[in-house]
């Protein structure tokens, strides 16, 4: 019997599964009753961000911008030059991957042959094969990715924000680097990025939907006991990043109907896991001051300065928590003020009791929904995997909260002098 | 699966009972005919409606009220479906064996009260100042329309290749048409909603929950009880059979693509199941012609791919490329599709068709959503088939029936969005 650790959310009358295997592979299974499909994703603790890392040997890498989304494309193809969608396609599962600023999954979602998928998602990430050949080929096709995503207005407000928060910090550049940066990656690169990172104790696997936990772990047994893994030991290197922002404020001209903003906040980081949790805390402070129940939403569309809701983000990771305030208006400057004046008021008038009991409900609805969908599950179950943390850790965090503890994140790191203004506008 | 009943003329519930997943779904859908003049009457209801209710005028509050029931969701859209306008209202919230109180009654009164007792004046007109304020809103998100580029390409060139037809009308109409809307014209377009639209409920949840919207419901209509002006048949289009080609220059990094070939509405679902496998093999996965050959092996974009929309019996390519790879890309896409009407393509590759599409199908049911859509369209088509049914006639499609579809498909549109003129 595979040693499996249970647990129990007993708000959902719900459980899943967590194994630590001998290779290091952390893996997480949570099989959903009816469901007819499942969904897997194995993945790195390894994004964008990771552009600089020492190893045991004392060697100090510094990669090429983009090199983590660059890994993610070229492990689709084996050392036979097949696509691994071809062997997913014999299946019918759809497979595909993502990198984020912090990890790289690769995942696939069927109705059947579950263990036979799993296989072959187990074997292809574990089996790289780079030639200078292939890496050439995908530069082009990642230059018109870059390409797509420089003609998006959400994407370039959004990063450039994040460009004007953040001096040093590689968040701050986009995820799949520049059209300069990918023509430097070689495949002595990718195997060295491979090599440190790619390593099982490194790496989390998930499993949810129509699975069966011992089968799960039969599965990664053959194909693990027959590898030789080793246990990879690496740092990853962070440039110190200043307290204060880089640029107040940021424009970029892009063919849209009118302006497109985001006003970003640089707020203190701490250590992963607090991160992590206070994330949760800043969604919820975020709404309660400019959601749609909230007084200013109603008066910035009551005066015509948006026609919609604000788009609302807590971003956290290693080294970085930022707040970003999305919207489109014609009066960006207006309503970067208006932003702040009400951060300003309610710094003195502290936060709602009504509101905060309001929006404890909203927070409990959405974990509460996250176990509807076996894909939205895997990838709230991968990132507690990440810091270490388990599902009831997040109802806790949510019930235990107290509106003193959110006013002091509030007072303590959401401040004016560390805010920016992105703009995207025609002209 | 789907228990279908009417409650009165021409309104319908669709009950989907499902216990596995936490939330239930109730949403009306309002099938009206798609005009160029009465477009933007009808597409602003949702939105003027979306502000609260008689007992709850403000707007603040009404979603306060939404976050106080778990944060229920209310559902609001306007869609083309061929030459049918959409619009839909409805509300999600979570069953109330998973929340410390009961809530699923009162989210479905929320609902009846947002569509049934909007704010109006006395003599039942709509307020201007609200009316003045969901223009505004409205003519946003007609213009925001360009902001995403690829969705852009594709509007455009279904504009132009149904051109002259209603097909082309945009489903929430022009800004001309939003600025010159009056709270005359919208107020009787509610009720012209209310009692001539053809009305088609959709309820996914668990049973008790179905049945109390199923009652409340049939009480609410039974004071807007009138008949359909609608009647619900299969769409016959005219359309172009020569080929069109558009270019439009725009300040972008990249050029977007879009060709459109028209193949007529499938009469048959034999004769949709082979089309859409066509639509598969030829642009619909990563093991697709388009796929491996304009993007894998030419690496000239980072998508190609080819949707087929049933309601109009088109099949659309979009693709992202260099201006200077502009000629090449077309021929290759058009090259391809060559291939599908001479039927060269292997066994193995409709067998793996076949396989996505089934996966596709059986996985609807684990999501409220999808089977959301899956069955609006067979009702819309009047069809009522289930994904179970598609399934087991998938198996008996053969490779000759996917070519006769493909031959009945003509290349009738080409709109190029040029860009290339930004220095990265």
């Amino acid at each position: 019997m595979t040693n499996l650790k249970e647990i129990k959310i007993k708000e959902l009358a719900e459980k899943y599964f967590e194994i630590n295997h001998p290779t290091g592979l952390k893996i997480i299974i949570c099989p959903m009753k009816n469901y007819t499909s499942s969904h897997a994703i194995l993945g790195t603790v390894y994004g964008s961000v990771n552009n600089c890392f020492g190893t045991l040997n004392g060697d100090l890498n510094t990669v090429p911008e983009g090199i983590a989304h660059f890994l993610e494309h070229k492990l689709f193809e084996d050392k036979s030059g097949r696509d691994t969608f071809e062997l997913f396609s014999e299946t019918g599962a759809d497979v595909n991957a993502f990198t984020s600023f912090e990890k790289t999954c690769y995942f696939f979602s069927g109705t059947s042959s579950f263990l036979k998928n799993l296989k072959i998602l187990l074997e292809f990430v574990n089996s790289p094969y780079f030639t200078e050949k292939t890496i050439e080929k995908e530069q082009d096709i990642i230059a018109q990715e870059i390409k797509m995503y420089n003609d998006d207005p959400d994407w370039q407000v959004f990063f450039n924000t994040l460009a004007a928060i953040y001096i040093k910090h590689p968040i701050r550049t986009d995820i799949a680097g520049t059209i300069q940066s990918i023509s430097k990656i070689t495949k002595e690169l990718l195997y060295t990025c491979y090599g440190t990172y790619y390593a099982p104790n490194n790496m989390i696997l998930v499993a949810t939907g129509n699975v069966e936990p011992e089968s799960v772990v039969t599965c990664v047994n053959e194909l693990y006991n027959s590898k030789e893994f080793k246990q990879i030991s690496f740092e990853n290197i962070m440039p110190e990043e200043p307290t204060n922002i880089n640029k107040k404020i940021i424009r970029k001209c892009l063919p849209v109907s009118i302006p497109l903003i985001t006003v970003g906040f640089k707020c203190k980081s701490g250590n992963k896991v607090e991160n992590f949790t206070n994330k949760f805390k800043y969604d919820m402070l975020l709404k309660m001051l400019f959601g749609e129940t909230s007084a200013f939403f109603k008066k910035c569309y009551e005066t015509g300065l948006v026609t919609e809701p604000f788009e609302l983000q807590a971003l956290s990771g290693n080294g970085f928590v930022s707040l970003l305030i999305g919207a489109k208006t014609i009066t960006p400057e207006k309503l970067y003020e208006g932003i702040l004046n009400e951060i300003g008021q309610k710094h003195v008038s502290g936060l709602n009791s009504d509101d905060f009991r309001c929006h404890k409900k909203d927070a409990f609805s959405s974990l509460v929904k996250t176990w509807e969908q076996p894909d939205a599950l895997a990838n709230v179950l991968f990132d507690l995997a990440t810091v270490g943390l388990d599902f009831n850790s997040l109802f806790e965090s949510i019930s235990k909260l107290q509106i003193n503890e959110l006013e002091k994140l509030f007072k303590d790191n959401v401040e004016e002098e560390k805010s920016v203004l992105s703009v995207v506008s025609s002209s | 699966m789907l228990e279908r009943i009417q409650l009165h003329d021409g309104v319908f519930f669709n009950g989907i009972s499902e216990t596995k997943f936490k939330s239930s779904s109730i949403i009306i859908n309002f099938v009206l005919p798609l005009t160029a003049e009465t477009a933007c009457q009808q597409a602003i209801l949702p939105y003027m409606l979306h502000n609260g209710f008689k007992e709850c005028p403000d707007i603040t509050e009404f979603h306060k009220k939404l976050m106080d029931l778990y944060s229920a969701t209310i559902i609001t859209s306007v869609k083309k479906v061929g030459a049918y306008q959409i619009i839909s209202m409805g509300i999600e919230f979570i069953e109330d064996e998973f929340v410390p109180e009961k809530i699923s009654e009162r989210a479905i009164e929320l609902l009846i009260s947002s569509v049934f007792c909007p704010i109006m004046e006395k003599n039942n007109i709509f307020c201007e100042q609200i009316l003045k304020k969901q223009k505004e809103v409205l003519k946003e998100i007609v213009l925001s329309e360009l902001n995403d580029k690829y969705i852009y390409t594709l509007n455009r060139c279904h504009e132009i290749a149904f051109e002259g037809t209603n097909c082309a009308v945009n489903s929430n109409g022009t800004i001309s048409g939003i600025e010159n809307l009056t709270t005359k014209t919208v107020s009787e377009s509610y009720f012209n909603m209310l009692k001539h639209a053809h009305i088609e409920i959709l309820g996914i949840g668990h049973v008790p929950t179905l049945e109390m919207a199923k009652n409340k419901l049939k009480k609410a209509f039974e004071n807007f009880k009138g008949s359909p002006s609608l009647k619900l048949v299969p769409q016959e289009f005219n359309f172009r059979t020569q080929l069109k080609e558009e270019t439009q220059e725009m300040n972008i990094n990249q050029t977007k693509l879009a060709l459109l070939f028209i193949g007529g509405y499938p009469h048959t679902e034999k004769e949709e199941a082979a089309t859409k496998l066509m639509s598969i093999i030829y642009g619909g996965s990563p093991t697709s012609k388009l796929f491996v050959n304009v993007r894998e092996k030419m690496g000239l974009c980072y998508y190609c791919s080819a949707m087929f929309n049933k309601s109009v019996g088109s099949l659309c390519v979009a693709a992202g490329i260099e201006q200077k790879n502009l000629e090449k890309a077309k021929n290759v896409i058009c090259s391809e599709f060559k291939t599908m009407q001479n039927g060269d393509f292997t066994d193995k590759n409709l067998t793996t068709a076949k396989l996505t599409f089934k996966q596709k199908l059986h996985a609807l049911s684990d999501s409220s959503n999808k089977l959301n859509h899956w069955y609006l369209a067979r009702i819309l088509d009047q069809t009522f088939k289930s994904p179970e049914f598609f399934m087991e006639l998938i198996d008996q499609i053969t490779p000759q029936e996917l070519v006769q579809q493909a031959e009945k498909f003509t290349l009738t549109t080409i709109y190029v969005l040029k860009g290339g003129g930004l220095i990265d």
